[in-house]
């Protein structure tokens, strides 16, 4: 996945998703769609930050520093996370690669004609 | 004939009742609920099965025409209705897997997975092995405890040759069309168990070559296998997803390919030791 969101992205989880903590991990389960999603330890913390106030560079750099990893390293991992789950339809704030999204429209006006 | 009346029995918590006019049926269709405890009261299903013209047997549910059978499949239809009558109840207030349960010593081992994939043939063989039983089709929890549906146990044709002493005998196989449906005890059950405490989850797939082997399955990855073995999940996901995250922080869960039966109930036996 080539696009990610900008560092100063504020996401949320979108309102129908909810999410269920299993030991270190996480299920998400989206009502809309009826999906389920699966999260590994540090995505289930990167999600957890997903406030709705803090910008991706700011969940970075306090993530980095908890860690004691690179930040440009870090925000780098949350770049992706944030542009998979938004992709899926998960967050509100991101709503995944705006190329794809451009090319969904012209696909369905396509269809629609 | 005036019809053979059955006891009322409790089928985790659907009470059924069954009367036929053929004295050696109504003993085989008892011997097939037999683990299900005798109650008292009327039953919430009354199963009736009927001879016509002596080659079809009809079955009737609360009076109600459902099908009929030759002999040798009334059985089979009666316990399918029976199952789907238990789960549709079940899956109102619980979260039920579709599983098949044995224990030792309280402790259950949970066998999730879709049909064909070795499930009842698993639970069989630990049965042999003296495990006590809960089920090989329904896993009832509540309260994060598993309550027990003790059907008989289905030995499909692919498994017969696997378990040569569970092959009915003459009397049995007038009743019998292509699994075998045999009560626990008489697989080596130590005991039907009401309830178990959740302990190990194993989920099987039979693949018939290869090595037999456990692996380890992560909690977010355990709480999806259970998600996609859940009877109505979608119905109310986020509560069952809830059941099941509890279930796999009370567990070890694995997945297990299963060429070889003997293997897979020492590796399943060896991780109830742990």
């Amino acid at each position: 996945m080539d696009w990610q969101p900008e560092h100063d992205t504020v996401a949320r989880l979108a309102e129908p998703v909810t999410v269920v903590p299993v030991e270190d991990e996480a299920v998400l389960h989206h009502a809309g769609q009826g999906s389920v999603h699966l999260l590994d330890p540090v995505a289930t913390v990167v999600v957890q930050c997903l406030d709705g106030h803090a910008s991706l560079a700011e969940i970075a750099a306090d993530l980095a520093e908890v860690a004691g990893a690179p930040v440009a390293a870090v925000l780098d991992d949350v770049q992706r996370l944030v542009a998979g789950l938004g992709a899926k339809g998960l967050l509100d704030g991101v709503a995944g690669d705006p190329d794809q999204e451009l090319q969904r429209v012209e696909e369905a006006l396509v269809d629609g004609c | 004939m005036a019809d053979v009346v059955g006891p009322v029995r409790d089928a985790a918590g659907v009470t059924v009742r069954v009367r036929t006019s053929d004295p050696t049926l109504a003993a085989h269709l008892d011997s097939l609920l037999a683990a299900f405890p005798v109650v008292e009261g009327e039953a919430d299903i009354d199963y009736r099965v009927a001879s016509g013209d002596g080659r079809a047997w009809t079955l009737f549910v609360d009076g109600e025409r459902v099908a009929a059978r030759k002999r040798n499949r009334v059985a089979e239809l009666l316990q399918w209705h029976c199952n789907r009558s238990v789960i549709l109840a079940a899956v109102r207030r619980t979260t039920t897997l579709h599983a098949g349960v044995v224990a030792r010593d309280g402790r259950a081992v949970l066998l999730p997975a879709p049909m064909d994939s070795g499930k009842s043939t698993l639970t069989a063989g630990l049965l042999r092995r003296g495990l006590d039983y809960l089920t090989d089709e329904a896993a009832i929890i509540v309260d994060g405890v598993v309550h027990a549906y003790p059907k008989v146990v289905g030995i499909d044709p692919g498994s017969h040759h696997l378990f040569p002493e569970l092959e009915p005998d003459d009397d049995r196989r007038r009743f019998t069309y292509a699994q075998w449906h045999v009560p626990p005890a008489v697989v080596g059950a130590g005991r039907v168990a009401a309830t178990a405490e959740p302990a190990v989850v194993v989920v099987p797939h039979y693949t018939g070559s290869g090595t037999t082997a456990l692996s380890h399955v992560g909690p977010a990855e355990a709480v999806r296998l259970l998600a996609e073995n859940t009877f109505g999940f979608h119905d109310r996901p986020v509560a069952h997803l809830r059941v099941h995250a509890a279930l796999v922080e009370a567990c070890s869960v694995h997945r297990m390919e299963v060429s070889d039966l003997e293997t897979a109930c020492d590796l399943v036996l060896g991780l109830l030791e742990r």
